[in-house]
């Protein structure tokens, strides 16, 4: 048996891209309905544990998936507006607490997530260094983020320009980075927080500058006993430091201030029937979900895709055995001779038939441990797949 | 050695077939067999060497039954006692000379390739000249050298037969002589029984004896 198996090996070995082929085709639909599983599990138990940990989301009527992945995962998307003023509304529901969010601005391409300090409660958010963003200017970066862009606690980090063609609209901010994030595998290693108000700074709304006083008369558009009108060109804070936070004010009104999402904390059930039936009503323009039902909703798609590719799979495994099975049954015919010889000078028929067993054995054993390590990879860099989905 | 008596063989009924009454082959002895072709030769082999049983009649060698061995027994017989060459040299292109050499080692169900096996294979290897290319597959071999390749394997089991079918068909003559002197040389030196079949009539009185089948054995469909 042992000289049958190292004569199988021997062939193999000789037959080496053959045999690569062979074992490739057949890992290939060994490794694919495995891993697409375990794949999907993964991001199944990741959206659902996601989702589980927001109650109720409120955002403007709109897609309720771009809602729900845009403020639970930060993709980019675009949000229709809510006011604060609406932030304030709900706040004044008994047994509710809101926690605005801003998004859609990036920082070195970043994306920058405004929130309030409750949100870092919610998620359990705590920097692995430093402290959390609780001053204007300041910035917590994600553990990618602070490893591909080389950022640390006392570093400076650049809000993207939100329009570089309208020089109404405000520079770059330069923002102190105060703390690092440890890795959680989650949307969080992606991103940069910053508080709430920093977010109105990138789009103007709140802004710092010289005192009147202290501004070049030429700069003064007009003054009277309420307000003072300076000129656009009076140049604004590039940086929020602890000599010019307190010069950042705002000119609007406060309760027209934007936020992109509203995460709802309901302290009872009863809470968040109230508040969904109140603001889901069809004339507030405010709608609120409940993730995790907008998670299965997703789930259900995603499902339906797994069915096609493991009908794919099933199609493919199928084609692969019955071109292997082919490729076999010619290899033996071309092989007939040298079957003929090892009968000649000694061998079994049952022998040479345990010698192309063996070969057959051995590729499948082969194309099995190519999926197996095909697939303790794709375990392994799982946690990045499923954030790439 | 070889005893033939009242042998018949048909492959299926109605098929070729081949009857031998008598025939004898002593021990030592180095016998050629001739016969155009159909006329059975290979047959003739086959029955000897225990690939094909007889329908009726028995074959012994070295005194024992092959005839009545169960298929397990008469393939550790050949494995053990019989080397083959054959015209096509029948090389595994996947092995190396060495290897090629070693195979019956490998396939033998009572043998397995230790140090005296190999060191075997290796002078073996040296006496018929392809001592240095022991590490080459057949197929960066000539045709002569394979063909002594293919005389190294019959005879590392130091076989007490040896069945040359054709040895010298696919070579020069130059080269085949060569082959025959190798064959013969290493047959009288360990004192093996020699059964060739043959075309070349130019190597025959070379042979202690010819043995035309014709002569021999009546072919024929039943």
């Amino acid at each position: 048996m042992s000289g049958l198996a190292w004569l199988a090996w021997q062939h193999a070995v000789y037959n080496r891209v053959q045999t690569a082929i062979l074992v490739v085709c057949l890992a290939i639909p060994m490794f694919v309905p495995v891993t697409s599983s375990s794949l999907v599990a993964h991001y199944e138990a990741t959206l659902r544990d996601r989702a589980a940990a927001v109650p109720l989301l409120a955002g403007r009527d709109g897609s309720r998936f771009d809602l729900t992945l845009a403020a639970l995962w930060f993709r980019e998307a675009e949000l229709d507006e809510l006011s604060m003023a609406e932030v304030e509304r709900m706040r004044e529901t008994e047994g509710i607490t809101p926690l605005p969010m801003r998004l859609g601005f990036t920082a070195r391409g970043v994306p920058v997530v405004g929130v309030t300090p409750e949100f870092f409660d919610l998620h359990g958010i705590r920097p692995v260094r430093g402290t959390l963003p609780l001053q204007l200017g300041e910035v917590v970066v994600g553990a990618d983020v602070a490893k591909d862009l080389a950022l640390d606690v006392g570093g400076v980090m650049f809000s993207d320009q939100v329009d570089h063609y309208d020089i109404s609209k405000p520079p770059s901010l330069a923002m102190d980075v105060v703390g690092v994030l440890p890795r959680r595998d989650g949307p969080e290693d992606d991103v940069v927080f910053v508080g709430l108000e920093t977010t109105w700074i990138f789009e103007g709304i709140v802004h710092g500058h010289a005192a009147t006083e202290e501004v070049d008369d030429a700069m003064v558009l007009g003054r009277n006993e309420q307000a003072v009108t300076l000129s656009g060109a009076v140049v604004e804070y590039q940086r929020v430091t602890p000599d010019n936070i307190e010069s950042f004010h705002i000119h609007a009104d406060p309760s027209a201030l934007p936020v992109s999402a509203i995460v709802l904390l309901p302290a009872t059930p009863k809470a968040a029937t109230l508040t969904k039936s109140h603001w889901n009503a069809g004339t507030t323009g405010v709608q609120i979900v409940v993730p995790t039902e907008v998670v299965e909703a997703l789930m259900q798609s995603v499902f339906r895709i797994k069915s096609l590719v493991d009908a794919l799979a099933f199609l493919l495994g199928a084609c692969t055995v019955v071109m292997t099975t082919v490729v076999i049954v010619l290899s033996l015919r071309l092989r007939a001779r040298e079957i003929e010889t090892l009968h000649r000078i000694g061998c079994g028929r049952r022998a040479v038939g345990w010698l192309c067993g063996l070969e057959i054995l051995a590729i499948v054993v082969l194309a099995a441990l190519v999926a197996a390590i095909g697939f303790g990879l794709a375990v392994l860099w799982l946690p990045d797949l499923v954030r790439m989905l | 050695m070889i005893e033939l008596h009242e042998v018949a063989f048909h492959y299926a009924p109605g098929a070729f077939g081949l009857r031998v009454d008598e025939f004898a082959v002593a021990r030592g002895e180095a016998v050629a067999c001739i016969g155009p072709s159909g006329s059975g030769k290979s047959t003739l082999i086959q029955l000897i060497s225990g690939i094909l049983v007889p329908d009726q009649g028995r074959v012994l060698l070295d005194g024992r039954p092959m005839s009545s061995l169960s298929d397990a027994e008469r393939r550790a017989r050949r494995s053990a006692e019989i080397g083959f060459v054959f015209q096509e040299f029948e090389l595994l292109e996947y092995l190396t000379a060495l290897d090629n050499i070693l195979l019956p080692f490998r396939i033998g169900r009572d043998l397995c390739v230790d140090r005296e096996a190999r060191e075997r294979a290796i002078e073996l290897a040296e006496h018929a000249g392809i001592g240095s290319h022991l590490g080459r597959r057949p197929r960066r071999l000539s045709h002569g050298e394979r063909q002594r390749v293919a005389v190294c394997r019959a005879l590392v089991t130091q076989p007490s037969l040896v069945i040359a079918d054709e040895p010298t068909g696919n070579l020069d003559p130059d080269t085949g002589r060569a082959i025959l002197d190798l064959l013969f040389a290493q047959v009288r030196e360990r004192g093996s029984t020699l059964l060739t079949v043959t075309h070349d009539h130019g190597v025959l009185d070379r042979f202690d004896r010819v043995v035309d089948v014709r002569d021999l054995a009546r072919v024929g469909v039943r």
